[in-house]
C-alpha cells in the first residue's frame, strides 16, 4: 500500500505529453502510472492507487475541472494539479479555490512541478541524484 | 141710470140682472177675458172690468183713446194695430179676429187676441167685441212649433224618418225625412204598395212577413233592409216600431222610426274588410301577435302564437301565455313586463320561448301601449319576433370574434393597422404589451421611438413606399422591448383593397425573428468555422488553438528535455533513457514545426463561391455583423460610397470578414483614446481595373504600416496577431492588395485594392 500511495497518475489526451511528464518524473524517483482520459482513470480504479494526480484541463468528455470537481468531497480527495494547453482565461487562484494544490500552463516547467508534487508526496526512492 | 125705467120694473127681475152681470163678471175673471165697445165717432166706450185687468190698468178709470190706447200695444205690433184702429174709425172693417202683444205698465208683455164684430146700437154702427189674453196659449204654439222644426231638423240631419202606421186601415203618416229617404214626393199619399215597391226584391218578403206579423200580434218589431232604386242604387234602412199603448179609437197604431244606415253600413263593411285583411295579416307576417288589458291579462294571440306554442287558446289567455317562457329567462321577462306595465313605457327584451316540440327558440318581444285621449292607457300590443337564427349567427359571430382576438392577442407577433395614409388605427395588446407603450404612443409617427434609430430611416422610407404605391410591406429591423432590447423583427403588411380597389386599411405582422436570426447568424458562424476549419473564427479563439496544437509538443520537448538532463545528471548516468528521451525531443521539435507548416498552408488556402456582390452589401453588413458586440457599437461609423461603384466579383464570406476584421481593429484601435472615435469607409472606382475601399481611423495609427501585417505581431491583449496577415492572403487570393498608410492628421488608413468583375469570371479559378 506504501508503494501505491506514492504513485503518481497522469492524466492526458495526448500520448506525446503522457510520455514525456511519465519520463519526467521517473527520471525524479517517482512511479506514474499514464490515462488517456478521466474515464480511463476512474474505470481502473485509479484514485485508489495514487497519492496524486496530474490532469489536463482540455479533453474530451471529462475534463480535468470535472475529475477535481468528481473526487472533491469523495472519500478519495487525492492531492490534484492542473494543466492546461490553450491560453487559459482562468487564473490559478480560480482553480486551488476548487481544490487543485496546483496550476500550470504547458509547457510546464519540470523543476516547478516536481517542487510541488514533493510537497504532498516525497519519492519512494531516495533522489537519484 | 138709478132713474133706469127698466130697472124698475121689478125687484126680481133687477135681482136677476144683478146676478147675470156677476155671473158674466165671474166668467170673464176666470177666462180672462175682456169685453168692449167701440164707436167709430169717439173710440172705446166701454173697457170690461177684466179688460183693465188683462192690460194691468185700474178698472175703475176710464177706457183709454185711440191715442192712448196704441201706447199700449207692443212696438213690433203697434203699427199693425194703427191701421186696424183707423179702419174702425172709417167705419170700415166689418168682422176681425187678430193676435197682437200689448205691454202692460211693468214692462211685462202679453199676447191678447181680439175678436170684434159690428151691431147697431139704437141706430148707430158701433164696435163690440172681446180681448181675450193667450199667453199662455201662444207660447204652448209656438214652443210646439219650434219643436217641430227641431224634430224635422232633427230628422233631416240623422236621417231619420218617423212614421205612424195603422195596420188595419193600412192608414200611413211620413215625417218629410222619410219621404227624403224613400225618395217620393212629400205629396204622395203613402201606402205599403209603395213602401214595398222601393223594397230590394231580395228583402220584400222579409219586409212582407215583418208587417203580417206585427198586423197580427201587434208587438214591436226591429228590422233592416235595403231599397233598391230605379237607378240601381241601394240604401239601407233599419225600421224600429211599437204599437202605441194608447192608440186612438179601437184599432191599433204603430209609432215607429226609419233610419237610413247606409253610412255606417259601408263603414262597418269597410271596417270588416279592413279587420279581416288585419286579421290575415296578423297571421301570415313572420311574428307573433298579442293584445293584453292594461293590467296585463292577456286578451287576443295570433293563432299562429298558439300553433307555435302548442298552447289552446283557453291555456294561453290571461298570463297562461308566461308557461312558454324558458325557466331561466321567467323572472326577468316578467319583471320588465310589470315595470313597462307599471311606467307605461314601451318593453323590448329578448326571451326564449318553448315550442311545441319542446325546443326553445329566442324571440325578441316588443310591447307598446295604446292610449285613449286623456292620455290613459287602454290597451297593450304586442309581437314576439322569432330571432333565434339572428340570434345564433350573432353569437357565433360573438365567438368568432372573441377567439379571433383571442388569436390576436395571444399570437406571438405583433399585429397593427393603419389607414391608407398610414395613420396608425390599431395596435394588437400584443404589440402594446411588447413595446410598453401606449396606443397613443403610435400616432404622428409616434412609432418611430419603437425602431432601431438605425433601422428606422430605412423602415420610414419601405413604409411611405408602400403608401404610396400600394405594394406590399416587406422590411427586417429591430423593435425596442418594454426593457430596453432591441429584437430583431421582421414586419410584412399588406393592403385590404375596396370593391372600388382603393385601399380602405392596411394590415401588418411583425414577427419576432430575433432568435431565428441569431440562430442563422450562428449558423452562419458555425458554417464559417467549420468550412475555414476555425481560420475565420475570432482570432482570440485561432490564437488559443494554435498555441495549443503548439503548446502540446512544446509541453512534450521540455518535459523530455528536462528528464534528459536528470538522467544525465545522476549518479550513474542513465545513458539509455536520456537517448530515448532526446530521441522524443527530436520527435516533438519536427511536429511543432509540422504544426507551423500546417498554419501557413491554412493562410494560403483559394476563395471558393464567389459571387457579383455589390461594395455596400459587403460594408453594410460588415458593420452590422461587428455591431452585434454590444462593447462596439457605440463607436460611430460613417460610409460614403460612390453610388455608381461596378459590383465586386468576390467570396462575400471572405471579403465580409476581411472589413470585420478591419473595423474591429480600428474600434480596438481607438479604445481608450481621448478623442471621440470614428470611422469612416470610402470606395471608389480607381482607373479602369479596381475598386479601391479605405477604412479610416482616428485612433493612434500604427507603428510599421508594413510589419503589423506579419503574423504574430499584435498590439492586443488577446490574439496573436493573425487578423491582419489572414486578411491580407484572402485579399491577395482575390487578386487584390491590402495596405496601411498613417494619416497626416493622425489615426491609420487601411486600403483594400479588389479587381473589378467585368469580364473578371475565369479568374475565380485561378
Amino acid at each position: 500500500m506504501n508503494f501505491q500511495a506514492h504513485t503518481i497518475a497522469v492524466i492526458d489526451d495526448d500520448p506525446r505529453v503522457l510520455e514525456s511528464l511519465v519520463n519526467l518524473l521517473a527520471s525524479y524517483g517517482y512511479s506514474a502510472q499514464s490515462y488517456i482520459s478521466a474515464e480511463q482513470f476512474l474505470q481502473a480504479g485509479g484514485p485508489r492507487k495514487c497519492s496524486c494526480i496530474i490532469a489536463d484541463v482540455e479533453m474530451p468528455q471529462m475534463s480535468g475541472l470535472g475529475l477535481l470537481e468528481h473526487l472533491k468531497g469523495s472519500e478519495w480527495d487525492v492531492p490534484m494539479i492542473l494543466i492546461t494547453g490553450k491560453p487559459s482565461v482562468r487564473s490559478e487562484a480560480f482553480y486551488r479555490e476548487r481544490g487543485a494544490i496546483g496550476f500550470f500552463r504547458k509547457p510546464v516547467d519540470g523543476d516547478t512541478l516536481v517542487e510541488l508534487i514533493c510537497s504532498v508526496c516525497r519519492p519512494p526512492k531516495p533522489d537519484v541524484n | 141710470m138709478s132713474t133706469d125705467p127698466v130697472r124698475t120694473i121689478s125687484q126680481k127681475s133687477v135681482e136677476e140682472l144683478e146676478r147675470s152681470e156677476f155671473y158674466l163678471a165671474e166668467a170673464q175673471r176666470l177666462g180672462r177675458l175682456g169685453c168692449w165697445v167701440f164707436s167709430p165717432a169717439k173710440g172705446f166706450e166701454y173697457w170690461s172690468r177684466e179688460l183693465f185687468q188683462i192690460h194691468s190698468l185700474d178698472p175703475s178709470s176710464e177706457p183709454p183713446t185711440s191715442e192712448k190706447y196704441l201706447t199700449l200695444i207692443h212696438p213690433d205690433d203697434r203699427e199693425f194695430m194703427r191701421s186696424l184702429m183707423r179702419q174702425m174709425h172709417g167705419g170700415g172693417l166689418p168682422e176681425f179676429d187678430v193676435t197682437k202683444r200689448i205691454l202692460r205698465p211693468n214692462g211685462e208683455t202679453r199676447y191678447v187676441r181680439c175678436v170684434g164684430n159690428s151691431i147697431l146700437d139704437k141706430g148707430v154702427l158701433k164696435r163690440i167685441g172681446v180681448g181675450v189674453d193667450v199667453t199662455e196659449y201662444e207660447a204652448a204654439v209656438r214652443r210646439l212649433r219650434r219643436h217641430e222644426a227641431y224634430q224635422k231638423e232633427a230628422q233631416r240631419l240623422s236621417h231619420i224618418g218617423s212614421f205612424g202606421w195603422k195596420p188595419d186601415s193600412g192608414e200611413i203618416v211620413w215625417s218629410e225625412e222619410l219621404y227624403r229617404i224613400f225618395e217620393y214626393e212629400p205629396s204622395t199619399t203613402i201606402t205599403m204598395e209603395n213602401i214595398i215597391q222601393r223594397t230590394h226584391p231580395e228583402d220584400r218578403s222579409l219586409v212582407g212577413e215583418a208587417v203580417r206579423r206585427a198586423a197580427s200580434t201587434h208587438s214591436a218589431f226591429d228590422l233592416e233592409h235595403r231599397l233598391l232604386f230605379p237607378d240601381g242604387r241601394i240604401k239601407y234602412v233599419r225600421v224600429l216600431a211599437t204599437p202605441l199603448s194608447e192608440p186612438e179609437g179601437d184599432l191599433s197604431e204603430y209609432t215607429g222610426a226609419t233610419v237610413d244606415v247606409t253610412n255606417q253600413k259601408r263603414a262597418e263593411e269597410t271596417l270588416r274588410k279592413s279587420e279581416k285583411e288585419l286579421r290575415t295579416l296578423v297571421e301570415i307576417i313572420p311574428a307573433y301577435v298579442g293584445t293584453s288589458s292594461p293590467d296585463g291579462t292577456v286578451e287576443f294571440l295570433s293563432q299562429s302564437w298558439l300553433e307555435y306554442s302548442g298552447m289552446s287558446r283557453e291555456q294561453a289567455m290571461g298570463w297562461g301565455w308566461a308557461g312558454a317562457i324558458h325557466p331561466q329567462d321567467l323572472d326577468r321577462v316578467l319583471t320588465a313586463w310589470q315595470a313597462g306595465l307599471t311606467s307605461g313605457a314601451p318593453v323590448e327584451q329578448e326571451l326564449r320561448c318553448r315550442k311545441a316540440d319542446q325546443t326553445y327558440r329566442w324571440f325578441l318581444n316588443r310591447s307598446l301601449p295604446l292610449h285613449d285621449d286623456e292620455g290613459k292607457i287602454v290597451k297593450w300590443y304586442g309581437i314576439l319576433f322569432d330571432i333565434d337564427e339572428l340570434k345564433e349567427t350573432q353569437r357565433a359571430l360573438q365567438e368568432r370574434e372573441h377567439e379571433l382576438q383571442g388569436i390576436i392577442d395571444t399570437i406571438p407577433s405583433l399585429l397593427w393597422a393603419s389607414s391608407p395614409t398610414g395613420e396608425i388605427t390599431h395596435i394588437s395588446q400584443t404589440a402594446l404589451n411588447y413595446s410598453g407603450l401606449r396606443f397613443d404612443d403610435f400616432l404622428n409617427l409616434g412609432w418611430k421611438q419603437f425602431i432601431h434609430p438605425d433601422d428606422f430611416e430605412d423602415a420610414a422610407k419601405a413604409f411611405f413606399h408602400s403608401m404610396e404605391t400600394g405594394e406590399s410591406i416587406n422590411v427586417v429591423h429591430r423593435l425596442r422591448r418594454a426593457d430596453g432590447e432591441y429584437r430583431w423583427h421582421h414586419a410584412r403588411g399588406e393592403p385590404l383593397r375596396g370593391s372600388d380597389g382603393k385601399i380602405i386599411q392596411w394590415y401588418g405582422l411583425s414577427t419576432d425573428i430575433d432568435e431565428r436570426k441569431r440562430a442563422e447568424d450562428h449558423l452562419r458562424d458555425t458554417r464559417i468555422e467549420l468550412s475555414r476549419a476555425a481560420r475565420i473564427a475570432t482570432l482570440a479563439e485561432l490564437s488559443a488553438s494554435i498555441a495549443h496544437e503548439l503548446n502540446q509538443p512544446l509541453m512534450s520537448v521540455l518535459a523530455n528535455a528536462q528528464a534528459a538532463k536528470r538522467w544525465l545528471a545522476a549518479t550513474t548516468p542513465n545513458l539509455k533513457e536520456a537517448s530515448a528521451s532526446i530521441d522524443r525531443i527530436i520527435r516533438d521539435a519536427k511536429a511543432a514545426d509540422e504544426v507551423m507548416q500546417h498554419i501557413r498552408a491554412l493562410f494560403k488556402q483559394e476563395p471558393y463561391d464567389k459571387a457579383d456582390v455589390t461594395v455596400l452589401e459587403v460594408v453594410k453588413s460588415a458593420v452590422r455583423f461587428v455591431q452585434e458586440d454590444p462593447n462596439k457599437r457605440e463607436v460611430r461609423i460613417d460610409w460614403n460610397l460612390d453610388k455608381d461603384i461596378p459590383s465586386l466579383f468576390v467570396d462575400f464570406i471572405q471579403i465580409q470578414q476581411v472589413f470585420v476584421n478591419l473595423i474591429s481593429n480600428a474600434i480596438d484601435a481607438m479604445e481608450g483614446k481621448s478623442v471621440l472615435p470614428c470611422i469612416q469607409i470610402r470606395a471608389a472606382q480607381q482607373g479602369t481595373r479596381e475598386i479601391l475601399i479605405q477604412v479610416i481611423d482616428n485612433g493612434p495609427g500604427v507603428e510599421d504600416p508594413e510589419r503589423i501585417f506579419d503574423a504574430f505581431v499584435t498590439t492586443k491583449r488577446t490574439g496573436m496577431g493573425m487578423g491582419l496577415a489572414i486578411s491580407r492572403s484572402i485579399v491577395e487570393a482575390h487578386g487584390g492588395r491590402l495596405w496601411a498608410e498613417n494619416n497626416p492628421s493622425g489615426g491609420a488608413t487601411f486600403n483594400v485594392a479588389l479587381p473589378l468583375s467585368i469580364g473578371q469570371s475565369n479568374h475565380s479559378s485561378s
